[in-house]
Parts: structure tokens; C-alpha cells; sequence
């Protein structure tokens, strides 16, 4: 699924279909005069295919929050590209990429109930064409992550489990032709993060969304994705399917000794 | 928004300041040192060998820096009780306590001279236009504006390192100097220095109260201006009065960036607790119970005798004076009272305008955080700039504008927007102030949240920022309006005298002679008081946490 008016020009032979990062480095200047800048993306490739679910698996502070803020173009590229369908989107600002992102502690809407949330990000696509498409799409996507009827209340209200819940629905609701999620559930408690993360792999499956999910909890990881990639100081280290990785086969050290 | 969007942003309100502030203030530099066209500090010379003048800038300091200290000192005690502690009717004693900050300063005047004048309930003590008089008015428009700075901290502040000190053997004073007090001093320094700038630069107040005798700097030019004609003079003066308002601005921006260290804060629900006076309760709170006891009785006395000196006429009550406020007085006004009203509603509601306009988008200049560092540098000199006009005296705004927008390139002289320009000069700080904190507040992942679900940066302004800050605004509209309304200084330069506003027409009433006068100057004192109490205890309902000093 993508937004058919915002599908960059058909990929030119030979040009990988969906997401492709190459040589992407990511810095953030110093705060102060003189030391230098922190290098937090070091020269990373990654592809991800249409209707594929990637995790990102590393430590805090391993650079991957960072490398999806520069895919959703809230960070610059120090070097290296950023690729959708073949497409530089390096000159795409944030809100034009067709791009999700679902932050951590959520970042909803205060003043807005839980159906404005959701369909805040409808603005200029098919479902929000008219009053009814919008509420429809509202009520789809609440059912969805199973908040149906939920609609009226005010977002303080939700616990914290639902209020990802809402975060999730609002992501997907403008059908983003690529979702990216920045530890979404690391905010929640054991039990329910256990919970949620098959629920959102349901949800990204039955929309058939392709994704990349940032997390440090290897269960989550294994359990939502369908490749998982190690990261370790700005590099990626490991790309493979939970089985393999659960195989073990051929890990360098490092990487060995974070999954262990 | 766009780079375009954004220069225009700058620059529309930096025009504005620039026409409507630096140049009359300017021009007023350039009276005091230009003579026929030439440099010339012999004006300085003159006035700075003066005796006279050295009289004034110790009365402006020394008033300053007496009511300073006593207004922070009463104000410990009260914050302590009307933040820390809860008891019932808690919030109708700080509404009470924050009416003083906001009410006209001749109001005041008229309020301190009611009581203390020959013939008012304390007329026997003899204070009338005397240094105590002026001390204690100040004291009485500052001490809730001290009371809230301090006790917003005090409130929120972690008791558990205080109740860690106690286990370690250190008596409650102990404890209250040692870890409590260190803990409060930026918030206490800076409000000290907010206090201090508002003492330094009072006006009307002191007019009334002190007269020529306990002249500052600032009635000290409206007296060479208007009663001797010596404009050099007051130019002179106007400089001197922006070099102690810098040093004090530079000193308060010193103390808010200290100020900004980081402090381990609490919901105040878990910082509060139940105020006991029982056989059980400890010295100190009975002393600061005491001490807030009689200070917000003492902030009560002037304005129930105002209320009640309005009411009354040859030893009987009336509602005479109420009556006279459709007259035009015993000679002494051109328009009646009610007229002046209109006039001043009409006035204060132009400058609200301008001075939302204008302060709202600099706030939302100022809440941006650029990427490079020559961007950051220039939105702190802007950052700066915007508080200038808080710090230069509303006279010299006034009389800036009387000399340099008379003639060409901007003749406005006559025009009626001049008044509604310098009173929205005078409050966009207060605007920038009350909005700005809010705007900074606002997490920047939220923007960025709506920026990924294909918001443009003016609909993430318009659906999330304003959204967020709307309540911040409508206090900002509060103040500018009450500000407005109340606005002496620069007003009395400018209103015409068939178009006065209502504080201008209190100032002449008072100036004349008659008992019918001086009921009405009451009458019209409680009239302008209630309506700018209204104002602001409707705007204060709006008050979100975060929302500036104030």
C-alpha cells in the first residue's frame, strides 16, 4: 500500500524497489566550539522491501533511533543517500515523503480527541476526500489496533498501552508508503509489551505495511520482524531472519556477545 | 513555513519596534548630545554637576532598593504559605494577593493617599507624601509578583532533601537555610531583579505619593518636560535612567540563566502539605503564618479605604461621587468620566491588538532553535532586544514619541493611534514573556509528529503550536489590556486634552481643588480597579503551568 499520488517516478532499471539506504552517515554537530562533532550513523547500507517488516536491533546509543530520524528527514544525511523505489528523498521535506514515524512516548495530540488524532494525517489523501471517507477510515483503523468506539475520548484519559495503540492507528492511517517505528513499546511494561508486539506485527501484517522497527528488546525484535539487523556503533553488523539469527551461524563477535 | 515566511516574520515586528521604540528613544540620545548639529556633552556636564540631579538618582535607587528588599523579604514567608501549604481558601488569598501587581499605578496613588492623607484612617501617623508612603506602595504592587515567582518553585521543589537534612540532626531553620533556601536563591534573585527594574522606572506612584520631594528619575523628567520646558535637560535624564534600567537588565538575565540550572522539582501535590497551627505546629510556621497574615490584611487597607472614602460624603454614606463620574467635575475636566471610560476601553483595546499581533509572532520567532550558531546568536540578541521596552520607562517611551513623530518621516503627532502604539510598546514584553515559555515548552517531537503524518510547517503551526499556546495568548491579552487600560506614563504625554483616558482624568481631578473632585477622583479610582481586577481574574483562569514570570 503507498499513496498513489506521491509514488516517486517509476524505479529506472536495475534500481531496488522500496527502501535503500547506502553510505549513510549521520553526525550531530558538538554543542560546544571546538570539539568534535559525534558520529552517530558510520557509513550504513540497508534494504528493506515493499510489504517487508525490518527490525533494528542494538544497544542504547548504538546510532539506530538516529538513522530513522534521517530516513524520516527530521535529521540531515552527513553523506550516503536515502532511496525510495530508486528515488533520492533527500530533497522531499519530512511532511511530503509519504513517510510514518511512531515515536516512542507516542506524541499525541493533547487537544485533540482520539478520532482527531487519527485523522490528522489524512489531509491530502483519498481517505480524507470528505467527512465520511475520514470518520470511516477513523473507525477502520481504531478497530484495528482494537480501540473500536474510542473515538470521543480525550487521549489523557487512555492508558498507556492504548495511547500506543492510538499512535500506531495514526501512523497507519494516511497508508504511509513505509512506516518506521522508534522503540514503540518500550515505554510499557513487560506483560504488555509482550502483548502489543504481536499485535503489532497483526497489524502491519493485515495492512501490509512495510516497516522498520527500532527496538533494544531482542523478544520484540524476533517476534515482529521479518529480517532483524544488529547494530553496533553506527554500523550494521547482522541482517537476517530470526531463525537464522536464532542459528547462529557465521556471527562475528560482538554481535554474538550482544544476542547472546 | 518557508525562509520567506520567516523574514517576514522577522522583520515585520522588528520594523515595528524599530519606528515605534528605537527611533523616538534615539532621537531623545541625540537631543541630549547634539547641539546645532555637532556632538556636544556639555549638556551632560551641566546636568551631571547638578546636585540636584545626584538627589534624584539616590531617591530612584534607594526607593528601588528599599522596596525591593522588603517585598522580597514579607514575600519568603508568604510564598512558603500560599504555595507550600494548603488550607482552605488558599486560592482566593493568592487572587487576592496578585489584584495589587496589576492595578493601575494611580489607582494606588490614589488608594495610599486615601488612607494616609489628613483625614483618612491612619492621616494621624503623618506619612502622607513622605518616603514611607512610597516605599510602602511599591512594596504593595510588587509583593505578589515575588510571592508567585518564588513560591511556582517552592511549590514543585523535592522535600525529601529537606527532610534528609533533618534526619542528619539540623533543626527545621537549619534545614530551611542550608538546603531549602540555596535551592530558591536564583528564583528569589531573579524576582529580586524584576522587582528592583519595576521600582527603578515607577512613575505615577511616586508622583502622587512622593511628589518633588522623593522625585526619581523618571517623574524627575516628566517634571523638566512639562512643568520647566527643559527638554535638554530631560533628555539628559532619559539616558541615565536607560543606563541604570541596562545594568539592572543585565543583571536580571545573568541571574535567569543561573536560574535555569536544574532543580529536582516534584508534582506539587507531593511537595504540599496541610498548614497546622495546633499546640503541635513549629515556631517557624507560626511566624510566617503571622507575618503573611498581616501583610495581606496591610494590602487590603488602602483599597477598602478607597472603597470606602468613595462612599462617603460629609460623614454620611453616598453614592454621590458614582453619580459625579457623568460630569464633567468641578471645573476641572473637559469630557466627563464616563466619556474618558470609553475612551480608555476604545485605546486598550487597540494597543491589546497591536501589541498581540506583534508580541505572538516575536514569540514565535524566539521559540524556533536554528541549526547553525549564527542563528542561535542572532535570536538572542532579538531575544534581548524585545526586552528593552520593559526596562525603558514608559515617560521616556512617551516622550520619545512627542519629539521624534512630530514631523516627517513619521508625522503622527496628531494622530489617534499614537496612544494605542506606546501603550502596546509598553506591554509586548509582558506578551513575549507570558507566551514564549509555553512555545519552548512544546516538545519537538510533537511538531515533528505532525510533520511525518504530512503536515506543512504552517499547518503544524496552526493545528499544534497555536492550539497549545491559545491559552497563553488569552493571558498575554489579559495583561496587555490591563496594562493598557491602566497606562500612565507615556499616555499622559500623549492624550489630547478633549481625548483623555480614565487615569489621565483621575491625575486632573486630583490636581484640582474641591471635595466634589477628589470624591470623584475616588469614585473613578474603584471604577478603573474593578474593571482591570475583572480583566485579570478572567485571564488568570486561563494561566497554563509554564506560562512566563509574572
Amino acid at each position: 500500500m503507498g499513496r498513489p499520488d506521491e509514488r516517486g517516478p517509476s524505479p529506472s532499471a536495475g534500481e531496488a524497489r522500496g527502501l535503500e539506504v547506502r553510505g549513510a552517515v549521520v553526525r550531530y554537530p558538538s554543542s560546544r566550539r571546538g570539539s568534535e562533532p559525534t558520529t552517530a550513523v558510520a557509513g550504513l547500507d540497508l534494504h528493506v522491501a515493499p510489504g517487508e517488516v525490518v527490525a533494528l536491533l542494538g544497544p542504547s546509543g548504538c546510532g539506530k533511533s538516529s538513522l530513522l530520524r534521517t530516513i524520516a528527514g527530521l535529521e540531515p544525511l552527513a553523506a550516503g543517500e536515502v532511496r525510495w523505489d530508486g528515488v533520492d528523498v533527500a530533497p522531499v521535506p519530512v511532511h511530503r515523503r509519504g513517510f510514518g514515524l511512531m515515536f516512542q512516548d507516542g506524541q499525541l495530540f493533547g487537544h485533540r480527541d482520539v478520532a482527531g488524532n487519527v485523522a490528522y494525517g489524512l489531509r491530502g489523501t483519498p481517505f480524507g476526500a470528505t467527512r465520511a471517507t475520514r470518520a470511516e477510515r477513523v473507525a477502520e483503523m481504531l478497530e484495528l489496533v482494537g480501540l473500536a468506539g474510542y473515538g470521543a475520548r480525550a487521549v489523557g484519559s487512555l492508558s498507556g498501552g492504548q495511547q500506543q495503540r492510538v499512535a500506531l492507528a495514526r501512523s497507519l492511517a494516511p497508508a504511509p508508503r513505509l512506516l518506521l517505528l522508534d522503540e514503540p513499546l518500550s515505554s510499557l511494561d513487560r506483560r504488555l509489551r509482550e502483548e502489543l508486539s504481536v499485535e503489532v506485527r497483526r497489524v502491519l501484517a493485515a495492512s501490509g505495511t512495510t516497516a522498520l522497527y527500532v527496538t533494544h528488546d531482542h523478544a520484540e525484535a524476533f517476534s515482529v520482524a521479518d529480517r532483524v539487523g544488529v547494530m553496533i556503533a553506527g554500523r550494521l553488523r547482522a541482517l537476517a531472519t530470526p531463525d537464522e539469527l536464532a542459528a547462529d551461524v557465521a556471527l562475528d563477535h560482538d554481535v554474538a556477545a550482544f544476542l547472546r | 513555513m518557508r525562509a520567506g515566511a520567516w523574514a517576514i516574520a522577522v522583520a515585520l515586528p522588528l520594523a515595528f519596534l524599530l519606528a515605534f521604540f528605537a527611533y523616538p528613544v534615539a532621537a531623545i540620545l541625540a537631543r541630549g548630545v547634539v547641539t546645532d548639529g555637532h556632538l556636544d556633552l556639555g549638556g551632560f556636564a551641566e546636568v551631571l554637576a547638578d546636585p540636584r540631579t545626584w538627589r534624584v538618582v539616590g531617591h530612584t535607587l534607594g526607593q528601588a532598593a528599599l522596596g525591593t528588599g522588603l517585598a522580597v523579604g514579607l514575600a519568603i514567608p508568604g510564598a512558603y504559605v500560599l504555595y507550600r501549604c494548603t488550607f482552605p481558601g488558599r486560592a482566593l488569598v493568592r487572587g487576592l494577593v496578585a489584584v495589587p501587581f496589576v492595578l493601575p499605578s494611580v489607582v494606588v496613588g490614589v488608594a495610599f493617599r486615601s488612607l494616609l492623607a489628613a483625614g483618612g484612617p491612619l492621616g494621624a501617623l503623618g506619612w502622607d507624601r513622605s518616603l514611607v508612603a512610597v516605599v510602602a506602595a511599591l512594596v504593595f504592587f510588587n509583593y505578589g509578583l515575588v510571592v508567585r515567582v518564588v513560591g511556582s518553585v517552592w511549590e514543585r521543589l523535592d522535600p525529601r532533601a529537606e527532610q534528609a537534612a533533618r534526619t542528619l540532626g539540623a533543626s527545621p531553620a537549619r534545614a530551611f537555610a542550608t538546603v531549602t533556601l540555596p535551592a530558591l536563591a536564583p528564583a528569589i534573585a531573579s524576582a529580586a531583579a524584576l522587582v528592583f527594574l519595576f521600582c527603578a522606572t515607577a512613575f505615577a506612584v511616586v508622583l502622587v505619593l512622593g511628589g518633588q520631594r522623593y522625585a526619581t528619575v523618571e517623574v524627575e523628567i516628566w517634571l523638566q518636560t512639562t512643568q520647566f520646558l527643559d527638554l535638554r535637560t530631560a533628555a539628559v535624564l532619559s539616558v541615565l535612567q536607560l543606563v541604570i534600567v541596562a545594568a539592572t537588565l543585565v543583571a536580571s538575565g545573568r541571574l535567569r540563566t543561573r536560574r535555569e540550572r536544574s532543580l529536582a522539582l516534584v508534582e506539587a501535590r507531593r511537595a504540599t502539605a496541610p498548614l497546622r497551627l495546633g499546640a503541635r505546629a513549629c515556631a517557624v510556621d507560626r511566624v510566617a503564618v503571622g507575618v503573611t497574615a498581616l501583610t495581606v490584611a496591610a494590602l487590603a487597607l488602602p483599597l477598602g479605604s478607597m472603597l470606602v472614602r468613595s462612599l462617603r460624603q460629609d460623614g454620611r454614606w453616598t453614592l454621590e461621587h458614582y453619580v459625579a463620574l457623568g460630569s464633567t467635575g468641578d471645573r476641572a475636566l473637559t469630557v466627563t468620566a464616563w466619556d474618558a471610560a470609553a475612551i480608555s476601553l476604545r485605546t486598550a483595546t487597540d494597543a491589546t491588538v497591536l501589541a498581540l499581533a506583534v508580541g505572538v509572532v516575536l514569540a514565535l520567532v524566539l521559540s524556533r532553535r536554528p541549526r547553525r550558531r549564527t542563528g542561535r546568536r542572532a535570536l538572542g540578541a532579538l531575544d534581548a532586544a524585545v526586552m528593552l521596552p520593559l526596562g525603558v520607562s514608559a515617560v521616556t517611551v512617551g516622550f520619545g514619541f512627542l519629539i521624534a513623530l512630530d514631523r516627517p518621516p513619521l508625522d503622527l503627532r496628531s494622530s489617534l493611534v499614537l496612544i494605542p502604539i506606546a501603550q502596546a510598546m509598553v506591554s509586548i514584553p509582558l506578551v513575549v514573556r507570558t507566551v514564549l515559555p509555553v512555545l519552548r515548552a512544546i516538545d519537538p517531537r510533537l511538531r515533528q509528529a505532525a510533520a511525518m503524518l504530512g503536515a506543512g510547517p504552517g499547518r503544524v503551526l496552526w493545528t499544534v503550536e497555536l492550539p497549545m499556546a491559545l491559552r497563553s495568548i488569552g493571558l498575554a491579552a489579559g495583561f496587555a489590556f490591563a496594562v493598557s487600560l491602566g497606562e500612565f506614563g507615556a499616555t499622559s504625554f500623549l492624550a489630547r486634552p478633549d481625548r483623555p483616558t480614565l487615569p489621565v482624568v483621575i491625575y486632573r481631578l486630583l490636581g484640582r481643588p474641591g471635595e466634589g473632585n477628589y470624591g470623584m477622583a475616588l469614585a473613578a479610582s474603584v471604577l478603573l480597579a474593578v474593571v482591570v481586577a475583572l480583566v485579570m481574574t478572567t485571564a488568570e483562569r486561563l494561566r497554563p503551568p509554564h506560562a512566563g514570570e509574572w
